[in-house]
């Protein structure tokens, strides 16, 4: 080892150790942090055939980045050149020098300057030859991916991205050596082959063009200086950048697929937010991106959470917590968890105090169905006078527990961070529904749905009130008839995203109105605006995401937009645009039941309109 | 000055006099609650309010007067539901407010003043 | 399919409308209205009694349509408006054309869409009505509920469809509140032993007369009137309606079981007839009515030969809208001078001879 091949691959080597290092590091300690029961679930989950579906998936995403090649082809392009591209690269080159030296363990630095090292050796045997080639043209393949990347700077539209997301300086430092490495390679190899022959068709020839005098050989040498110093650059900042997100997709894989989420689990949200690769994505997914205010997408919340000075408030409580950007994620990250966790960390501490809960002592008459609006019922009250009728007609059993006042969940409470307190609320609300000691719970909030299968723990089953209405119509208990008024059926975020009830609403409403909607992929539906969750955006704001949203889902020839959330009707009514109805409404209607004149002439003046 | 007897109970008079720095505070993160007219239509829609009989109307009320120790006591009535929100007839971001308001006061006492 | 000329088009047969055409055919111009409805007379034809003196208000359309000898032309659906070089041809779905120099709008509002507030449960909750609606039970001479019953405890919900950001209307309409107690009083007359509440945000009665209404309406009839905003309205079993409020001179919540409420609607402006005019945009203020609330504006509107006039600029009154109706009406006169006849002078006095054609 000459002197000069201790400084060739000094930079790598350097770069490499303290990569590996603070790897080994922060990983022992976000494993370490996971919780107990999600150690378990991991350990277990490696002795079990998940492990296959966590390879491949491994294999599917990291390199190939299938996800993103289902959403936007050139960025597919761009990202799994690189990627499937430097690991074939390393791959093959490791192959390459196995087949040279006979040795399988030979060192890395042969395999990573492999043409440095058989200078002048002549490549004999067509597989040798092949080897060349075939380095070529990997090498190939990722300047061509480099190459769009240059030009996804210029003009990210035609990616289909249509914000560019703002690097800072960490990433854009991290971003420059990476994107040294290869043009470097091509011009050590290049200036290589130029000196001392050889090389594929790419290299080679280019060598063979450049003709120039033997005393400039240290020209080459000092490319491939720069080749080792790009890469150990590279290394050294990884761990500080957004390509940590290279490595760190494995165990965020392993994870995912053991079921661990990162809901109050250090651990695992550390995986997360590292495993993020700042594609950019989620900020076309997300709605709030149109408003010009808005700095609160899951991008940008994600990078500020890697950096030491952390997350603002404001923008942490400016997110609609719809889950379109995890839907549409290509890593899926699981931003729900991780923003909850911040809202729990900076106001689980506030005061509360609900000890009036408790002096109700109201009798609730027992009953077979128990029927809970959610506190929003008050403010539609089309919904509940709509189930009543419903009741009515087929003779159940029922009581509604809130007709007269409003009970809340609680859920809003636990969307603001507030746990504490939103456990406290939850032992009276569900004390308040179990007392008439129902055999099944129904609810027209999917709001108040969500937070019942997540932490209510009713001892009954709970549905939605359109999985209730859609197994009348499964018994046959629909009378026939049905309006030809062309509706437009809006998926709720909870109750879609959150709960994954699509096709029960879908299913009501065909057989009660003409339904036209578009087929889209299910987690893709669009949020109404009027979101709990967030607490930032003004009412002008929330307004004109709703307007927005509206003039997507409707037809030209569109005269009812049907959604089954009270709060989805409450924000998608205020703009005006197109009379709304909750499923329950429409289907009373259909039902036949005697309606007051009022409500007929409202009816036929909306068919006017 | 001589004693009459009787003592003068000035904290039921409000010093319009003062300004409220918690007031000021919270205008500051949520400038929307400046147009509250005192409609009630908060209360009327507030879960809390007929058993506390705190809503968001007396809430900004006892912020701008100053009376921070019922306004603490009041603030802890809040389920955070949100109706209030939806019903404002001036667009008042009320949740943001209240959040706001409950973070000023995490620390005991009328020291914020 | 025919084509008449006039001196000036009037679209609209309410107060406004009918105002201005007796001004303008008394000082010798030729003058038709086009009315949608099948009667003329606008929204005289819905109430009862007019505010501040209880006038009736089939009288006083009587009053304005025999004061006007112009043609009106009833039902008329415009289907549209277009600007020549004289001034203005408006077409009907027959195809009839009517066509002046000088067009005046006099199309009025609309009262609000009580259906939007949800939450007060009107069209849901039988005995929640408009003031519209109780209007037209005065008319009939009889108030009941839904059960046909005569009602005993009557509450006013004040501002429904005016000062309120969620419907998009933030302005006040300035006239509910006078109705409100117009109508309670009218209540009162009629069914004497009957309570009524007044839920009031603010109480605008900046006419003349209508703090005497107000005062009247307490010490007289004894109305009762709570500041306190409604969110929201329940049902009880026998359909009478439970409100739930904060009465905030008292900052305490409350509670009133009755057997009738009556929403004071807003007054809205009529969209029918913005898509029909030509280059309407910089004529719409920001909240929906023609022109933009300035000093003088009616000014404003006097070079091209549109004239805006009545409720259709803003809420109004009827006196407001008959007044204003009046200016604009000697703003077309100006007009229409200019744009008709030349002046002359002979040894006795100024002529004006009118153009041909």
């Amino acid at each position: 080892m000459t002197w000069f091949n201790v400084i060739l691959i000094l930079p790598f080597t350097l770069g490499l150790f303290v990569l590996l290092g603070v790897l080994s590091v922060k990983y022992y300690q976000w494993f370490r942090a996971l919780n107990p029961r999600n150690k378990l679930r991991l350990w277990k989950s490696l002795s079990r055939k998940e492990i296959l579906s966590s390879i491949t998936e491994i294999f599917r995403e990291c390199l190939l980045h299938l996800r993103i090649y289902h959403q936007k082809r050139r960025l597919w392009y761009m990202h799994m050149s690189l990627a499937f591209g430097w690991f074939l690269l390393i791959v093959v080159g490791h192959v390459e020098s196995v087949f040279n030296t006979g040795h399988i363990l030979s060192s890395p630095w042969k395999s990573v300057f492999f043409d440095y090292f058989s200078r002048g050796q002549e490549a004999t045997g067509w597989h040798l030859q092949g080897f060349n080639h075939l380095m070529d043209l990997i090498l190939l393949f990722i300047l061509s991916g480099l190459f769009l990347a240059f030009y996804k700077r210029i003009n990210s539209r035609s990616f289909g991205l249509k914000r560019r997301p703002l690097h800072n300086p960490h990433d854009r430092i991290a971003m420059l050596f990476l994107w040294y490495i290869f043009p470097m390679r091509f011009i050590a190899e290049t200036l290589n082959h130029a000196f001392y022959g050889g090389g594929g068709f790419m290299t080679g020839s280019f060598g063979n063009l450049l003709t120039l005098p033997d005393n400039l050989n240290y020209l080459s040498d000092i490319a491939w200086i720069g080749y080792s110093i790009s890469l150990g650059g590279f290394f050294v900042v990884l761990p500080w950048s957004r390509y940590m997100h290279i490595l760190t997709e494995v165990p965020h894989i392993l994870l995912k697929n053991a079921h661990i989420q990162a809901y109050q689990d250090k651990g695992c949200t550390g995986f997360n937010i590292h495993a993020c690769s700042s594609c950019g994505i989620c900020l076309d997914s997300c709605q709030m991106t149109n408003l010009d205010s808005c700095n609160g997408q899951s991008y940008y919340f994600i990078r500020k959470l890697r950096e030491p000075s952390g997350v603002s408030e404001n923008r942490m409580m400016n997110c609609l917590m719809c889950g379109r950007c995890s839907a549409d994620c290509p890593v899926q990250v699981d931003t729900l968890s991780i923003r909850m966790n911040e809202r729990i960390r900076m106001n689980d501490d506030l005061a509360f105090d609900y000890s009036y809960l408790d002096q109700q002592g109201k009798k609730v008459p027992h009953a077979r169905i128990a029927f809970f609006g959610g506190c929003m019922t008050q403010l539609v009250p089309g919904v509940t006078a709509s189930m009543k009728k419903i009741f009515d007609f087929y003779d159940e059993d029922y009581v509604m527990i809130d007709e007269t006042e409003s009970i809340c969940c609680g859920r809003p409470l636990f969307l603001s961070g507030q746990k504490r307190a939103y456990f406290e609320i939850m032992k009276y609300t569900r004390e308040r529904i179990l007392s008439c000691k129902p055999d099944l719970i129904i609810t027209s909030c999917p709001i108040c749905l969500t937070t019942f299968r997540n932490h209510y723990f009713f001892p009954v089953p709970v549905i939605h009130h359109t999985q209730y209405l859609e197994s009348m119509i499964s018994q046959g208990l629909l009378p026939p008839g049905q309006s030809d008024i062309k509706t437009v059926y809006h998926d709720p975020c909870e109750l879609g995203r959150y709960l994954g009830i699509y096709s029960e609403p879908r299913r009501v409403l065909r057989n009660i109105v003409q339904l036209q909607n578009k087929a889209y992929k299910q987690n893709q539906g669009l949020c109404c605006g009027g979101s709990i969750a967030d607490l930032e955006m003004d009412f002008e704001e929330k307004r004109s995401i709703a307007e927005d949203a509206i003039q997507q889902l409707i037809y030209p020839d569109t005269r009812l937009l049907a959604t089954a959330c009270p709060l989805c009707k409450v924000t998608f009514a205020t703009p005006n645009i197109i009379p709304v109805r909750d499923v329950a409404e429409l289907y009373a209607e259909s039902l036949s039941v005697t309606i007051p004149a009022r409500e007929l002439a409202a009816k036929e003046a909306l068919m006017q309109n | 000055m001589p004693d009459f007897g009787f003592g003068i109970q000035d904290d039921l008079m409000i010093d319009h006099d003062r300004l409220s720095p918690a007031y000021e505070a919270v205008l500051e993160e949520v400038p929307s609650i400046a147009g509250c007219m005192s409609c009630g239509s908060c209360s009327a829609t507030c879960v809390s309010s007929f058993q506390s009989g705190a809503g968001f109307r007396k809430l900004i009320m006892l912020l701008k007067n100053g009376s921070y120790e019922q306004l603490q006591q009041a603030l802890d009535y809040c389920q955070f539901c949100g109706k209030c929100l939806l019903v404002c007839p001036r667009g008042i971001n009320t949740r943001r407010a209240i959040l706001e308001m409950r973070k000023q006061f995490k620390k005991q006492g009328d020291d914020m003043v | 399919m025919k084509k008449i000329c006039y001196d000036c088009v009037i679209v609209g047969a309410g107060p406004a409308g009918l105002k201005a055409a007796s001004i303008l055919d008394k000082q010798g111009y030729t003058v038709c209205i086009l009315e949608k409805e099948k009667i003329p007379g606008g929204k005289l034809n819905i109430w009862h009694e007019l505010f501040p003196h209880h006038e009736s208000a089939q009288a006083i359309r009587e009053q304005m349509l025999a004061g006007t000898a112009a043609p009106i032309h009833s039902p008329v659906t415009i289907k549209s408006i277009s600007r020549t070089a004289d001034g203005y041809c408006v077409k009907d779905r027959n195809e009839d054309e009517y066509c002046a120099p000088a067009l005046l709008i006099a199309t009025g509002f609309k009262p609000f869409d009580a259906c939007r507030k949800e939450e007060y449960g009107y069209g849901i909750y039988e005995n929640v009505i408009t003031s519209v609606d109780l209007e037209q039970m005065f008319r009939q001479h009889r108030v009941v509920n839904a059960s046909g019953e005569v009602p005993g405890k009557i509450a006013f919900i004040h501002c429904v469809g005016s000062r309120d950001i969620k419907v998009g209307s933030e302005f006040c309409s300035a006239n509910c509140c006078i109705t409100g107690i117009k109508q309670a009083i009218e209540l009162k007359k009629m069914i004497p032993h009957v309570n009524i509440c007044c839920f009031y945000m603010d109480l605008r009665l900046g006419g003349r007369f209508f703090e005497d209404c107000y005062k009247t309406s307490q010490v007289k009839y004894k109305v009762q009137y709570i500041r306190g905003r409604l969110s929201e309205t329940n049902e009880n079993t026998d359909q009478s309606v439970i409100l739930r409020y904060e009465d905030t001179l008292a900052g305490r919540p409350a509670k009133i079981t009755v057997d009738m409420v009556v929403l004071l609607v807003g007054m809205h402006p009529d969209p029918s007839i913005l898509h029909l005019l030509p280059e309407i945009d910089e004529r719409v203020g920001s909240d929906g009515f023609f022109g933009k609330g300035k000093i003088d504006q009616a000014d404003q509107s006097s070079d091209d030969g549109l004239f805006f006039a009545g409720a259709c600029t803003g809420p109004k009154s009827i006196i407001q809208s008959t007044d204003e109706a009046s200016a604009v009406a000697c703003r077309i006169s100006l007009y229409l001078k200019e744009k008709l006849y030349t002046e002359t002078e002979d040894q006795h006095a100024r002529l004006w001879i009118r153009h041909s054609g």
